[in-house]
């Protein structure tokens, strides 16, 4: 029996061919799963770079203590509304005479992490939601798919004002409210991944194997189902850095004099014809961001997806 | 003692309906009291088209569903209601081939780990002796030991079934179910796994079961073929038997209607075709439940009363009332009615 | 526009079609010659991958891009199809040269009634009325089969069983009175009393109507089952060619003898298969020479360098290969 496209040197040996030595074994050898990982996704030079700028940004903003020039709660009056380039004001000044530069910096930790937390938290939840729910299936399908379903009733932004509203602003109190907001979503798909999987032969084989549901679970269903999410969740964080700055932007975000870039776009509102880059800077910024994670995760897709991989 | 007992063994799907339909509650009748032995060593060929159970059979056995009545027994010990501890003593005894390769395979698994999940499963050949066993078994299967590492999406249909049988060899089973295992493999790769099967039943003592819709296939691997029809077994006997005087007019149907590549058995052989359409198994004809199509119909006893299965030649069983209450059966009934008018 | 009176419905002539893909060419079929005679069923054969679709589909010039016809004649009733417009060509698809395709739930369209797919072909052909169609419509479910034809034309296709849908895939393809009928693969996903069912209406649609049947198939059973003429293609080329009495109890070519041994055949279960080593040849790196030279047990140096060429024996027989059987 010859084997898949390798050049055979031997004599076939009762219809098998056994390779000569440690050199054929070596050109057997697959790299690690990483590997594979890394190979796929740097072939798209977009989601590389994107990844690039994301890093960079996250960078910049958690060493922000000793990056930034100014502080970004003091203003100095004299230079109001200073466009870009000012000497020593690379990005401008705003209404009350704060660096731009600086609460950009500064504001990213705000922005990132009222994105980032949530959909980490969401996903965790979602996962263990989509998975009983889509493994057991019947009442308990019923009763965990039908109570999310209730939240989809509700556009998922009047959703996040509204659970802001009642809540009150506060950095913890939006994350909480995006939090519950993105529950829904991410456990459908989820709960899809799982259903999907659940049809799959290999789950039968592992039934025939003896593997409880538990062993199941754990080694073919979840593994399944986090590629989907970890997609999914990737675009969710690009939605959630605007969705986060709108909230923000609507003063139900964080509590100045914090800065972040939905404040910082609210706050030029009012310049938007003398000084456009009050609210231009942070909008730019928001824009990259969020496009990038999505890009990313266009790149996730492909990458973690084993068919579409050689 | 056989290996594998099946007594009126039942299964009915219950079909949803709306809060307003009216009537007794829809099932889908799909296996409908039927019972046979498989002996040890030897291999069973179920057979059938579309409707008539035997893959709900098999899934029976390998307890991937449960029966709505009946009875399954395995040496002897019934399989039902059993300890997890048991049922998982019955499963190192009995593994499966599945029908389709490309879902068969967890594709974020190499294949290694694939044929040795069952043995992490259930504990045995721990250590090296586990990576010793894997690479055995990818031999056996006519794969190379160091393909490992590889993963599914890497190798063809024909040889990942091969890395299916790998798995399924793993735990040293006494029983395997094979659910339609070459159907979606081309010509070539088809003969290759058919041949393996011959080889690995030999050398390992198996006792098998196979699913199939190929009379063909059937022929060439069993030693004796049960067919069955819209729930029911219509006939059991050996595979030379049946070939050689096939008893029931359905059977004789099939048979007549595999496709052969050979002109002159083609020309020679009976031509039957049926009427219709087969029976929805949700309602499925009274009496015998060929009766609609059948081309030996011979009256009213046929629609009123189920014939039960008897045996008619040594070894050799079928229901079907031309042969009820005989016990010197008739040869091959009389001229069969012509084929129904189709245009 | 009827087929004129010669004998040969339609002629394939060396056709070569590739697919032109960002950095490889596909070549689907490389060199396709046969012929198919009014009233005649002629089977294309071989394993997936061959070319047997792709060639089909260039007939009716359906072949979907980047999948272009590179070189060749299709010669209907003398007409060359490849120098037709556009339009001439959908007045052909549906009317002269109709196509009945594998999976018959994908092919109808589940919005709209039995009657209204048949009748639709009917009213823009041919242009009957709604009321004429439809009563054309029930004729043809009667022809084709299928009982109860008017309460039928009211049903929507998923509501019928696989073989009825094929029925109707084959009612759709007559509506018009085609002189040629292509099947591609129809009754793979049937159970096999139905196929059988199948296949004998098929053979006596042929007798009673006369039109020309192109079969495609993967199976050499329902190639002897029906099929007067058989083509056995492999990686986009004719391997051999003729009456299918001659070609499969006489095969010459080396991988038709390998398709037929890789069989188990009815009635002797001990004969050994004899499965055909390694893989088809991947369509965008097809090899020199003969394309199943590196998988053949009798090829010698040439085979893999030299373009072999079809040489016909005679009575429509034809082989290609160095070094034919006997």
């Amino acid at each position: 029996m010859s084997v898949v496209n390798l050049p055979l040197k031997d004599e076939p040996v009762d219809g098998r061919v056994l390779p000569l030595d440690a050199a054929e074994a070596r050109m057997f050898r697959r790299p690690s799963e990483w590997r594979i990982f890394w190979e796929a996704f740097s072939r798209d030079h977009l989601a590389v770079g994107a990844a690039a700028l994301i890093g960079l940004v996250c960078l910049i903003s958690a060493l922000a203590p000793a990056l930034s020039p100014y502080d970004p709660t003091v203003g100095d009056n004299a230079l109001r509304l200073a466009p870009v380039g000012t000497p020593g004001h690379l990005l401008g000044l705003d209404g009350q005479g704060r660096d731009i530069l600086s609460r950009l910096i500064w504001g990213g930790q705000v922005s990132i992490i009222i994105a980032l937390l949530p959909v980490t938290v969401a996903s965790l939840i979602s996962v263990l939601l989509g998975l009983v729910a889509g493994f057991f299936g019947g009442k308990v399908d019923m009763v965990i798919m039908r109570t999310l379903d209730v939240f989809f009733a509700f556009p998922a932004v009047l959703l996040a004002v509204a659970i802001a509203g009642v809540l009150g602003p506060g950095m913890l109190n939006v994350m909480l409210s995006l939090t519950i907001v993105l529950i829904p979503y991410i456990s459908r798909v989820a709960y899809m991944a799982t259903v999907t999987v659940k049809s799959e032969l290999f789950v039968d084989q592992a039934r025939v194997s003896g593997a409880r549901p538990s062993q199941i679970l754990f080694h073919h269903i979840l593994p399944n189902t986090l590629s989907p999410v970890i997609v999914y969740g990737s675009t969710l964080v690009g939605i959630l850095i605007v969705l986060g700055a709108g909230l923000s932007f609507l003063g139900l975000g964080i509590t100045p004099p914090r800065p972040d870039w939905g404040i910082m776009c609210s706050d030029g509102r009012n310049f938007l014809s003398v000084a456009p880059h009050v609210s231009a800077v942070p909008g730019i910024m928001l824009i990259l961001v969020a496009m990038s994670f999505n890009i990313v995760g266009d790149g996730l897709r492909d990458a973690l997806d084993p068919k579409l991989r050689r | 003692m056989p290996l594998l007992e099946v007594r009126d063994l039942v299964k009915h799907f219950p079909v949803r309906r709306g809060l307003w339909a009216s009537g007794p509650p829809a099932a889908v009748r799909a296996v409908d009291g039927i019972s046979f032995d498989i002996r040890s060593g030897e291999t069973v060929g179920l057979v059938g088209e579309s409707g008539c159970g035997k893959t709900t059979t098999g899934r029976m056995i390998m307890k991937l569903i449960t029966p709505t009545s009946g009875d399954i027994r395995f040496e002897g010990k019934s399989i039902g209601g059993i300890p997890f501890e048991e049922e998982r003593a019955y499963r190192r005894q009995v593994q499966m081939v599945f029908q389709d390769p490309y879902s068969s395979l967890n594709p974020r698994m190499t294949v290694g780990s694939i044929i040795g999940y069952p043995m992490r499963i259930q504990n045995v050949y721990p250590g090296p002796a586990r990576d010793a066993r894997i690479r055995e078994l990818l031999e056996l299967v006519g794969l190379s030991r160091y393909q490992a590492s590889w993963y599914p999406h890497e190798f063809s249909g024909g040889e990942r079934q091969r890395v299916g049988i790998a798995a399924a060899l793993a735990l040293n089973p006494k029983f395997i179910f094979c659910d339609e295992p070459v159907s979606s493999l081309d010509v070539s790769a088809q003969a290759q796994i058919l041949n393996l099967l011959k080889d690995i039943r030999r050398e390992f003592n198996l006792t098998i079961l196979i699913v199939t819709h190929n009379l063909s296939v059937v022929e060439y691997l069993s030693d004796r073929v049960v067919v069955m029809y819209l729930g029911k077994i219509v006939e059991v006997a050996n595979t030379a038997d049946l070939y050689r005087e096939t008893l029931h007019p359905y059977s004789r149907a099939l048979v007549s209607a595999i496709p052969t590549p050979d002109p002159d058995v083609e020309r020679e052989r009976e031509q039957i075709i049926l009427r219709g359409e087969i029976p929805s198994p949700l309602d499925p004809p009274s009496g015998c439940r060929f009766h609609t199509r059948c081309q030996a119909y011979i009256g009213d006893v046929c629609r009123d009363v189920e014939p039960e299965l008897r045996e008619v030649r040594p070894g050799h069983f079928t229901a079907c009332h031309l042969y009820s209450g005989h016990t010197a059966a008739p040869a091959a009934p009389a001229a069969s009615r012509p084929a129904g008018q189709l245009v | 526009m009827s087929p004129a009176v010669s004998d040969a419905l339609l002629e394939v002539d060396d056709l070569h079609t590739h697919f032109h893909l960002k950095n490889k060419t596909v070549r689907a079929v490389n060199g396709v010659s046969f012929a198919i005679k009014r009233g005649e069923i002629v089977g294309i054969a071989g394993e997936s991958g061959a070319g047997k679709s792709v060639a089909c589909l260039s007939i009716l010039r359906l072949v979907p891009s980047p999948g272009r016809i590179e070189r060749g004649r299709i010669l209907f009733a003398g007409e060359d199809l490849l120098t037709k417009s556009d339009r001439q060509m959908r007045d052909l698809r549906g009317q002269t040269v109709s196509m009945v395709f594998e999976d018959p739930l994908n092919s109808l369209d589940p919005a709209y009634t039995v009657g209204s797919l048949i009748g639709e072909a009917l009213t823009l052909h041919k242009g009957l009325s709604k009321r004429e169609a439809r009563k054309k419509a029930g004729e043809l479910l009667r022809l084709v089969g299928i009982p109860d034809p008017e309460r039928r034309l009211d049903n929507y296709a998923h509501e019928l069983s696989g073989g009825m849908q094929q029925r109707v895939m084959i009612a759709i393809a007559l509506s018009c009175d085609p002189a040629l009928l292509i099947a591609d693969n129809p009754t793979t996903a049937l159970d096999v009393t139905i196929q059988i069912q199948i296949l004998d209406l098929v053979k006596q649609l042929r007798d009673r109507l006369g039109m020309g049947v192109l079969w495609i198939t993967h199976d050499l059973g329902v190639v002897a089952k029906l099929c007067d003429r058989v083509v056995i293609m492999y990686a986009g080329e004719v391997m051999e060619q003729g009456r299918v009495y001659d070609v499969l109890k006489h095969p010459r070519h080396p991988y038709t003898r390998r398709l037929i041994d890789a069989l188990p055949k009815l009635g002797r279960p001990d004969q050994r298969l004899m499965p055909i080593e390694g893989r088809p040849p991947d369509p965008a790196n097809l090899p020199a020479g003969c394309p199943f030279a590196p998988r053949c047990h009798k090829a010698r140096a040439e085979c893999g360098t030299t373009e072999v060429p079809l040489v016909e024996s005679g009575d429509g027989r034809a082989v290609r290969c160095l070094f034919p059987e006997d």
